[in-house]
């Protein structure tokens, strides 16, 4: 923490040792004391105002033989005769050691300290981590310490030149971890709180912040509903607390909250686009997950989803490291599905129609036998470049990078493509004045294709086209003749873009108002500019009807925030106080606009200017503000028992006059049992820590002016109409839910491994429920504040440290269990038949169940399926619908495995999710057994005569029973269960020596595989789905999903 | 929101908004006329076409949770509310003279009888919603019986036919809209005499006439044989002809006319050639074809109608004048090119008048109206065993959420 040299204190102290003084210092900053007991034989006597740290110590040490050297935090404290030089007049027999200090990564580590064992002895690195030592010719071993890393012990025995690489301290209770609003030390912290760092995500071939805190972090469920580049996920902290508003986390970066969602207008159901996507992963430095009201409640009405904060990588005092990262690769579909080929449709069809659609000869010579999903999926390239310069002096500090990403898709027709740059500047300009400013921009392409639900998607086409339909005619025209368009055609000649421009950025300045004072304030702006450009030309059937479609589309989201924090941080004896009051506001506008047009003068004109009709246009506008003001005291009885206390009033213009503000309070307790005495010498017991919190936090993410009596504007006649189209409540609030934490830290063995558990209860209260009205009333439904729903679990993250020294191996594991309930609907009413695998949310249930027919199997006289009748009423009515089935997990989880041996390092990452059912609607038309769609493999062992006993019913052209037997019901409902072995990667680093006269730092390089297997009972193209993308109750639903990639790429890691 | 209506011109909108209800696709959009001919003998669902719920209405075997069916009731709820809303709001105008304010309430009213009556042909009894929806109590309402049905229906259109103006625009409402609308209405009521004697003033008075070519029907807009339409525009588009439409044309043919349709047809029947064309051996429906912009307005009500509606309410009436049902029915087979029907026996008439529907009215959203108010459903269509399928399953949806204990689903379902 560069801004720690700054630090001004007042010092008075009377004839007090120097330990005394220097406890003293530790209290009023971060800063930590290496030294001697042996040279503390001096008392001092100190009355300084203001004063920096090194001013205190050149007093205080003046007229002693000691000096003294400060690197960072860490101040080391040592004898002038000591130094070499002086060390040469006293001793006869010395010899030199020289050598290096560096990190796992090669990096050199400055200011590390090298001490001959059982004497003091010593020296420190220098910037380029090298040191030289002359030691009595007797010593063996050397001791080298450096903040944050493991203590080791160097055997020199034989040797004069040492290479040592400090391995990270993984227990890492120094670590400091942000939090809302500020940082505190991990070991200090009494809510639940999990990060990822930029170590556990690098190498990772992943194009989003989102996708990389997958499997990552207990009680974090990350789906990927589709693997659409550039696509959306659905990211559940904690589980499902709403079921009209969202269930996203906020995501925070460096302090500013960020515009996330999809602002396309032209429906690509279930292949959105998301705004989250613009941020480059590569420029994290620490994801902190705030997860219990305590951590949350600062952020107020919109943390009950949980909190991401981002940290972005900023400049560090040491010389300037320049960085590149690139990798390349290749992905592919790692699953296919098993269709009818040529022949199989032909006798399936002549069955079918019970009548010979087919001869036998035209079976015997048919020439034309389509693989359509080869035509459909390929082998796609995945790039990323990234260049970045780290480094700074006391002064002025600064990080900067640039970042060229490139995906194409595994399905036909899509890619994306992202730059990104970033610069982090810190600059102090005086000992009370610190300045800083974070500017990200970004750019990125995205080509989409149409999506399952409509009848023009590559996807669903390539899949549903029966393999005697050849993908050219002879004239080397597109054929036409299969029941949907030719899904070439459309990813050929459909161009569906969509552009992002993107500025986050933020410039803060921090006034040291006294030592224990500090004045910060913030202003931050997040602006997308977000454009769809789509045009569909004669040669597709889309475009064919309208001769030539084309739309233009613009949204601009500009987000306003100011944070205003006045933060104090003073020790009181055994007491100390950290608190913060803070005020903050926000205003966010939204602007956009909608063309369509049609009848394009000529096929190659794109744009909307050469539409001779302009069927649709529009353009609309909405504004908002968040106004807050917020605080927290920390309370920390000699770091042994620890009190936090938050609390955030939010005023938003999103709800009611009733109730447009909010408080949101909320208070943990930690107990450091391991600081007690009786746990202090545990040989076993290294760290022990219980926390408890309670809180109440809000979620305000629903369409603005619900609250209020709405007109929409229409035409009739080319006239300009309006109709009603919201009913007022001006009693519409925030969602409101109470969450209890309980969790403990264990470390053993001194934190060889560490656990940490939490259980947490969470009830949400007033859902922001759209309440389904009888449509007899003209409205479909009514956003109230009805319902309650309860999310229980517990999470479970287990580290260790399984071998240390040159073969090490790390282990991370981490498992969560959700239970979700609803609890409360109004009126008990449950809102029925969501989504195409028929999800319900009814009282005493999860979100989403799935209520439909129970399928009881094929009747062997009939070849019918045969349902139950749940109320023995003689027929199958819907009333005979029943739960079937849960998309909820019973359990997710991750883990990590890290070898590594010398130069080779080895990273298995597993992820996987136990107990969700997942409703197979591409089987409504896969194994419709009627109409044109190309058919599963499986149905050759459909029914064909009475007596067969089989799971699948008879094809036939009697609509009624067809229609009967593709009910959605239990007969399409899968266990969505799977375990992937979602990232191995093996890297080489190159012996340093080997570059010593090279240009180079170090030199990495790796292979890395993602989703190499899946284990998984799933027929489909992939369990982890969701057509509906982000989507609170329509879950667990495939239809024609885009599968995820199997991707193996090289990369290779450089500094200089 | 409180001042969206403050002067005539707003109110105007607000009568605008209640018409765009029409231009649904759930409404005169697409479904509500497509399902009239599919349901019965007019249309069928291909085989290899994707929609199941069209499949479940041609085999007249809807479920309650039939989606389109669910999706027209509530967007004809919708046109009701927002007729309601304005209605509510007329007293309140102050710049509207009384004549004004009874104009504009006519026009309204007459678009919640539309609504209203294109409910209850589809569900039979069903909630009469004469309020707007203002807050969220008291939305349970209960199936009015039929009678109380219709009793609204006359009212409202007899306010309607005495307050509106008798020209202007056909793709609004006007004084003969309602009265044919009203002779639409007393038909259905079997309310002969009222039915005929409506009819005949329309004919009369109502200065349409029918137009001597078949085709420029539907070839042109606001036509003198037209007396109701809804409006389309490139901007307010339709999609009957996507649904009718051949892949090959770029449509996608979730219905095709029947081949007992086909049938239907008299040799020389001029209508034929206007209501049909063929794609190779693929027929399609043709009668609205604007596929590319969807901007052919659907004719609601036109002179045809009243001829036939005054021809088969005499024939059913008391005592049937035969002389003048001959001459409507052949005055509507003349034009189609057809000879006269001869007959005196007024049960063939009958049937004469039922088949003049058919061809007459094919694609035009008439013929399941036209067999389940006659009663002929059961007999004439293949799928119908039960008078119980002549009604359409109240929706699900409406189930669910509407508590009135006197929101009971149709029998059968």
């Amino acid at each position: 923490n560069t801004s720690e040299a700054q630090t001004k204190m007042d010092i008075s102290v009377t004839n007090v040792s120097l330990e005394q003084l220097f406890k003293e210092i530790q209290s009023k900053s971060e800063y930590i004391f290496f030294y001697k007991d042996a040279i503390f034989d001096y008392r001092v006597s100190l009355n300084l105002k203001a004063s920096t740290v090194a001013g205190i110590l050149d007093k205080a040490l003046a007229d002693t033989d000691l000096t003294y050297m400060i690197n960072e935090r860490q101040i080391v404290i040592k004898s002038k005769l000591e130094t070499p030089a002086e060390a040469l007049k006293t001793n006869q027999q010395l010899r030199e050691i020289t050598g290096t200090v560096s990190d796992p990564n090669g990096t050199p580590l400055a200011g590390a300290t090298v001490i001959v064992k059982g004497t003091t002895k010593g020296a420190s690195t220098d910037f380029d981590g090298n040191f030289k030592l002359d030691v009595p010719i007797d010593t063996k071993t050397l001791v080298v310490t450096y903040l944050g890393y493991v203590a080791q012990e160097v055997s020199i025995e034989g040797k004069s030149e040492l290479n040592i690489t400090m391995l990270e301290d993984n227990t890492a209770l120094e670590e400091i971890v942000v939090i809302g609003y500020g940082t505190e030390k991990r070991a200090l912290i009494s809510d639940a709180i999990t990060t990822v760092s930029a170590k556990q995500i690098e190498d990772l071939p992943l194009g989003s912040v989102d996708a990389v805190l997958q499997g990552q972090a207990a009680g974090v469920q990350v789906s990927q509903n589709s693997g659409t580049p550039g696509g959306e996920m659905s990211v559940r902290i904690r589980g499902l607390t709403s079921i009209s508003g969202s269930s996203q986390p906020l995501y925070i970066i460096d302090g500013i909250p960020v515009t996330t969602g999809d602002y396309g207008q032209i429906g690509y159901s279930g292949q959105g686009a998301s705004a989250l996507t613009d941020l480059n992963p590569s420029d994290i430095e620490s994801i902190s997950i705030l997860k219990d009201a305590s951590a949350t409640a600062i952020y107020g009405a919109r943390a009950s989803n949980g909190i991401v904060l981002i940290t972005t990588k900023r400049g560090k005092v040491q010389e300037t490291v320049v960085s590149v990262n690139a990798y390349s690769g290749m992905q592919r579909a790692w699953n296919k599905l098993d269709m009818l080929n040529a022949r199989e449709w032909m006798e399936y069809r002549n069955d079918l129609t019970n009548s010979t659609v087919f001869t036998q000869e035209q079976i015997n010579n048919n020439q034309v036998d389509t693989d359509w999903q080869d035509v459909i999926f390929r082998t796609a390239p995945i790039n990323s470049y990234e260049v970045s310069a780290r480094g700074g002096t006391e002064k002025t500090q600064f990080f900067m990078s640039g970042t060229l990403f490139e995906q194409e898709g595994i399905l036909i027709g899509t890619d994306y493509s992202r730059v990104n740059a970033r610069v982090n500047v810190d600059h102090q300009i005086s000992d009370k004045f610190k300045i800083g400013a974070s500017i990200g921009l970004s750019y990125a392409k995205t080509d989409r294709v149409e999506s399952d639900q409509s009848l023009h998607g590559p996807l669903p086409n390539g899949i549903s086209t029966p393999a005697i339909f050849p993908v050219f005619n002879e004239d080397g025209s597109y054929n036409q003749d299969g029941p949907y368009s030719n899904p070439l055609s459309i990813a050929n000649e459909a161009i569906n873009e969509n552009f992002s421009y993107r500025t986050n950025s933020n410039f803060y300045f921090d006034y040291y108002i006294t030592d224990y004072l500090t004045l910060s304030s913030k202003l931050g702006v997040d602006f997308l500019n977000f454009r769809e450009h789509g045009y569909e030309s004669t040669r597709t059937v889309q475009g064919a009807k309208f001769n030539g479609l084309g739309f233009e589309t613009y949204s601009n989201i500009s987000n306003i925030v100011s944070n205003n924090l006045l933060k104090f941080n003073k020790r009181f004896g055994q007491h100390k106080i950290e608190a913060l009051v803070g005020y903050s506001f926000e205003k966010r506008n939204f602007r956009s606009s909608f063309i369509r047009g049609q009848d394009f003068a000529d096929d190659d004109l794109e744009y909307i200017n050469s539409a001779a009709t302009i069927v649709s246009a529009s353009a609309s506008a909405a504004d908002e503000g968040l106004r807050s003001s917020f605080g927290r005291v920390n309370y920390n009885f000699s770091d042994k028992y620890i009190a936090t206390v938050t609390g955030r009033f939010d005023s938003s213009t999103k709800f009611g006059e009733n109730n447009q503000t909010g408080f949101f309070p909320a208070a943990s307790l930690a107990w450091r049992a391991s600081q007690e005495e009786f746990l202090k010498n545990s040989r076993v017991i290294s760290d022990l820590k219980l926390r408890v919190s309670y809180g109440l936090t809000g979620n305000d993410d629903i369409s603005p002016f619900l609250f209020s009596e709405l007109y929409g504007n229409t035409s009739y006649g080319g006239s300009p109409a309006i109709f009603p189209s919201n009913i007022p409540n001006p009693d519409l609030k925030w969602e409101s839910t109470t969450q209890l934490n309980i969790g403990l830290n264990l470390g053993l063995f001194k934190d060889r491994i560490t656990l940490t558990a939490d259980y947490y209860d969470k009830q949400t209260n007033d859902l922001l429920l759209s309440r389904p009205l009888p449509p007899s009333s003209g409205f479909s439904s009514i956003t109230e504040n009805v319902g309650k729903v309860e999310n229980k679990g517990i999470e479970l993250t287990i580290a260790s440290q399984n071998f240390i020294g040159e073969f090490k191996w790390n282990t991370q594991f981490n498992i969560s269990g959700n239970r979700n309930k609803v609890l409360e609907l109004y009126n008990g009413q449950p809102i029925d038949d969501i989504g195409r695998g028929g999800n319900r949310i009814m009282e005493g249930q999860p979100i989403g169940v799935f209520y439909s027919f129970e399928s009881l199997g094929v009747d062997p006289s009939t070849g019918d399926i045969v349902y139950a009748d749940t109320n023995f009423d003689g027929v199958i009515t819907s009333a005979d619908r029943t739960i079937v089935g849960d998309p909820h997990p019973d359990f997710i989880g991750g883990l990590t495995n890290n070898f590594s041996y010398k130069g080779i390092d080895l990273t298995v990452f597993l992820q996987g999710s136990y107990g969700n059912d997942v409703f197979h609607g591409s089987r409504l038309f896969l194994e419709s057994l009627q109409g044109g769609d190309n058919q599963v493999a499986a149905v050759t062992r459909r029914w064909m005569q009475p007596g067969d006993i089989t799971d699948i019913p008879r094809a036939t052209t009697d609509a009624v029973a067809a229609a009967q037997n593709k009910r959605v019901s239990s007969r399409f409902l899968e266990d969505g269960s799977y375990l992937r072995i979602k990232n191995v990667t093996l890297g080489y680093t190159v012996d340093k020596r080997a570059l010593d006269k090279s240009f180079f730092e170090s030199i990495r390089v790796y292979v890395s595989a993602q989703n190499m297997f899946t284990f998984t009972n799933y027929t489909g193209l992939d369990p982890e789905v969701n057509y509906r993308g982000d989507d609170n109750s329509v879950i667990g639903t495939d239809f024609f999903t885009y599968p995820q990639a199997q991707t193996i790429t090289l990369g290779v890691n450089l500094k200089m | 929101a409180a001042e969206a209506f403050k002067t005539k011109e707003d109110i105007d909108k607000g009568i605008l908004g209640a018409y765009a209800s029409f231009q649904s696709l759930s409404y005169y959009g697409r479904t509500y006329s497509i399902f009239a001919d599919l349901a019965a003998d007019n249309l069928s669902h291909p085989l290899d076409a994707t929609a199941l719920e069209y499949a479940e209405v041609d085999n007249n075997n809807l479920l309650p949770e039939n989606g389109s069916s669910s999706n027209m009731w509530a967007i004809m709820y919708d046109g009701i509310n927002v007729a309601n809303n304005v209605i509510a709001k007329v007293p309140s105008i102050a710049d509207m003279s009384a004549e004004e304010q009874d104009e504009a309430l006519a026009e309204l009213y007459f678009i919640r009888a539309m609504n209203h009556f294109d409910l209850t042909r589809y569900y039979g009894a069903i909630p009469l919603k004469l309020t707007p929806t203002v807050g969220v109590t008291g939305l349970d309402a209960p199936r009015a019986p039929l009678d109380a049905v219709y009793a609204q229906l006359i009212s409202d259109l007899t306010f309607a036919a005495e307050n509106m103006p008798s020209s202007g625009t056909k793709t609004r409402g006007s004084k003969y809209a309602a009265k044919a609308l009203l002779a639409r209405v007393y038909l259905y009521q079997k309310n002969y005499a009222q039915a005929a004697s409506m009819a005949s003033e329309v004919i009369d008075e109502g200065g349409y006439s029918l137009l001597p070519n078949y085709a420029d029907i539907f070839a042109e807009e606001n036509t003198a044989e037209s007396i109701f339409e809804i409006s389309f525009s490139q901007l307010e588009r339709n999609r009957i002809a996507e649904y009718n439409f051949p892949r090959s044309l770029n449509g996608r043919r979730e219905v095709q006319p029947s081949a007992d349709l086909l049938e239907a047809y008299e040799a020389g029947d001029t209508r034929f050639d206007t209501s049909i064309a063929f794609a190779e051996i693929l027929a399609y429906a043709i009668k609205y074809d604007d596929l590319s912009l969807g901007a052919d307005n659907f004719i609601v009500l036109r002179l045809a109608d009243l001829y036939l509606i005054r021809a088969e309410a005499l024939a059913k009436g008391t005592a049937p004048e035969v002389t003048q049902i001959k001459a409507d029915l052949n005055t509507i087979r003349a034009r189609a090119g057809l000879s006269n029907i001869t007959s005196n026996n007024v049960g063939q008439l009958i049937s004469a008048i039922e088949k003049e529907r058919r061809v007459e009215f094919a694609f035009e959203g008439h013929r399941w109206f036209d067999l389940v108010r006659t009663d002929r459903a059961v007999d004439v269509l293949f799928n119908v065993t039960s008078v119980n399928q002549t009604l359409f399953p109240i929706p699900f949806d409406e189930i669910q959420t509407n508590n009135d204990p006197a929101m009971v689903q149709n029998p059968g379902y």
